[in-house]
């Protein structure tokens, strides 16, 4: 007889749901249930996984406070436990949580603060690379550069929000949560966030700058992302910027790449 | 990346659980302590020979001290399959690593494809032995090297317990090869929330499985007058299970021993002293030990 996965099954369910066998239902089949034993587990469940989205979050905790955090967690966590055992990894998902959950929707600009954590977490834990040798670059004919597809970078996110999120997360990294934001003018959020020498390091963007790094990011050619950005576009400079802020890892030409 | 130091001979000294709080600590200022412990989830890569800040951290550790993995996410007692990815990802974290021993727990961690980051008990029947026995020979196959399974804490009961559960690790490690790491505050948790002995538990053990010991504190709760040992790592190590480290030396002799503490971390020089005073413990049985292979 295989009664472990059902057992398992039905316990999971019962933990995962954080909620207690009420008196008089059924337990799961095969175990003893004590209500305030299971609690253990299902406190522990809720608990852990919290403070890893904490650890996460921290801005996101500032803004709405821990109740509303610990409350909007927990509904997330029994939507969308973890699949991964690197639990400190957990979390990828709770912006889009944050979009959809209703008690958030009084701070339209939660998701895109959450974003950006994610974007500063995946820095963080990004694989160790170098960036590119320029005198690699120096080598490709002048008639091939419009062609140069480039490896981006992990360690250099960019994010951006028709809000301000990049105001408030800085407000609240910063623990200056008493400042005065005029939301209204505050503008909208392009960011690049990278690994830099003493840590994270976020950096505001023009409309240009991003579209152009956006575009490398994405895989287009830098011929491509360089008409992406628009006239006036000094390419020079920006992709000098680009390399020197160790987004590109390697590159390819495109056509040749197999 | 290779450690450049060759393991150095582990005496069966107590160890500390390293944990993010101390890590920089221990980089930049080398520490006295025999070795760390560290959970093998926090340092793994999403590929083979990726190095991250966490693995580089470890890593460099590495250079200075013997380092002990412990998985916190195999899910051996799972009735579903095993993770291959996670278990590809440990594969790569021992190679480069050369840890001294690698363990896991006799515990199951979810289902359904949910994770839930906690150690599920089973119920020790043969149907679970059977899974454990099978998960357990994988690993072992995988990883090329001997694993230590871990004692759970317990909290609930089965209607259907099946046997004790060192008779349960017994025929684990008489079927697999496997070694064990006997959890001390474990087994006086689970004793106490189950009504158990754990000095028995302890005698019925398979001394010579044994490849290291945990020791650890808990919290008491009540929960409707019942009182409850509720396994934290958030203290020291308890008197009760000080003294069932001092017998556990008696039956298995000296052992690498761990410090474990997770939640409400504190200074590391604390960490340092509860390490003091295993290695204390330990000592005369050590002298003995010696005493009989001088004879």
């Amino acid at each position: 007889m295989s009664a472990l996965p059902d057992l398992q099954a039905a316990l999971a369910a019962q933990i995962r749901l954080g909620i207690a066998t009420p008196e008089g239902v059924v337990p799961p089949a095969g175990l003893l249930v004590v209500p305030q034993r299971l609690l253990i587990h299902q406190r522990h469940v809720r608990t852990s996984l919290t403070a890893v989205l904490r650890s996460r979050f921290p801005a996101v905790v500032k803004l709405v406070g821990d109740g509303f955090f610990a409350f909007a967690a927990a509904q997330f966590i029994a939507a969308s436990p973890p699949a991964d055992p690197r639990v400190a990894r957990y979390g990828d998902a709770l912006p889009d949580f944050l979009a959809r959950f209703g008690p958030a929707h009084a701070y339209p600009w939660l998701p895109d603060v959450a974003r950006i954590e994610n974007a500063a977490f995946a820095v963080a834990d990004a694989p160790l690379q170098d960036p590119i040798d320029p005198a690699r670059l120096a080598a490709i004919p002048t008639e091939q550069a419009a062609d140069l597809v480039f490896l981006w970078n992990p360690a250099a996110q960019l994010v951006s929000s028709n809000l301000p999120a990049a105001v408030l997360w800085r407000v609240a990294r910063e623990g200056r949560l008493d400042t005065q934001i005029d939301m209204a003018n505050a503008g909208p959020t392009r960011l690049l966030i990278r690994r830099a020498a003493d840590g994270v390091e976020a950096r505001d963007l023009s409309p240009v700058e991003f579209a152009f790094r956006a575009a490398l990011a994405g895989g287009s050619s830098l011929g491509v992302a360089a008409e992406s950005a628009g006239d006036g576009f000094d390419l020079a400079a920006n992709l000098a910027t680009v390399l020197a802020e160790g987004c590109v890892t390697d590159f390819t030409l495109e056509g040749t790449r197999s | 990346m290779s450690p450049g130091k060759s393991n150095t001979p582990i005496v069966a000294r107590a160890g500390i659980g390293l944990r993010a709080p101390h890590i920089d600590l221990v980089l930049a200022s080398h520490p006295a302590a025999a070795w760390f412990e560290v959970h093998a989830e926090n340092h793994m890569t999403d590929r083979p020979g990726d190095i991250t800040p966490a693995f580089r951290a470890l890593w460099s550790v590495r250079q200075d001290y013997p380092v002990s993995l412990h998985g916190v996410g195999l899910s051996l007692g799972g009735a579903e399959p095993l993770d291959d990815d996670h278990l590809a990802r440990l594969k790569d974290l021992v190679l480069r690593i050369e840890p001294f021993a690698v363990s896991e727990h006799l515990a199951w961690c979810g289902a359904g494809g949910a994770f839930l980051n906690d150690l599920l008990p089973l119920p020790y029947t043969d149907e679970a032995l059977c899974t454990v026995v099978r998960h357990v020979d994988a690993v072992q196959t995988a990883l090329g090297r001997r694993l230590l399974v871990e004692n759970p804490s317990a909290y609930l009961a089965f209607a259907d317990p099946g046997m004790a559960e060192a008779d349960f690790l017994a025929e684990l490690v008489a079927r697999s090869g496997c070694g064990l790491l006997c959890d001390l505050n474990n087994s006086h948790v689970s004793a106490h929330n189950l009504g158990g002995d754990a000095r028995a538990w302890l005698r019925r053990l398979p001394a010579a499985a044994i490849g290291e010991i945990h020791l650890a504190g808990f919290v008491r709760e009540d929960a409707d007058g019942d009182s409850v040992l509720i396994d934290t790592h958030s203290t020291a190590v308890d008197g009760a299970v000080w003294d069932l480290y001092a017998e556990a030396l008696s039956l298995f002799g000296p052992c690498p021993t761990l410090i474990e503490w997770d939640a409400d971390i504190p200074d590391f020089r604390v960490l340092q002293d509860e390490a003091a005073r295993a290695d204390a413990i330990a000592a005369p049985f050590a002298a003995a030990n010696d005493d009989v292979r001088a004879a």
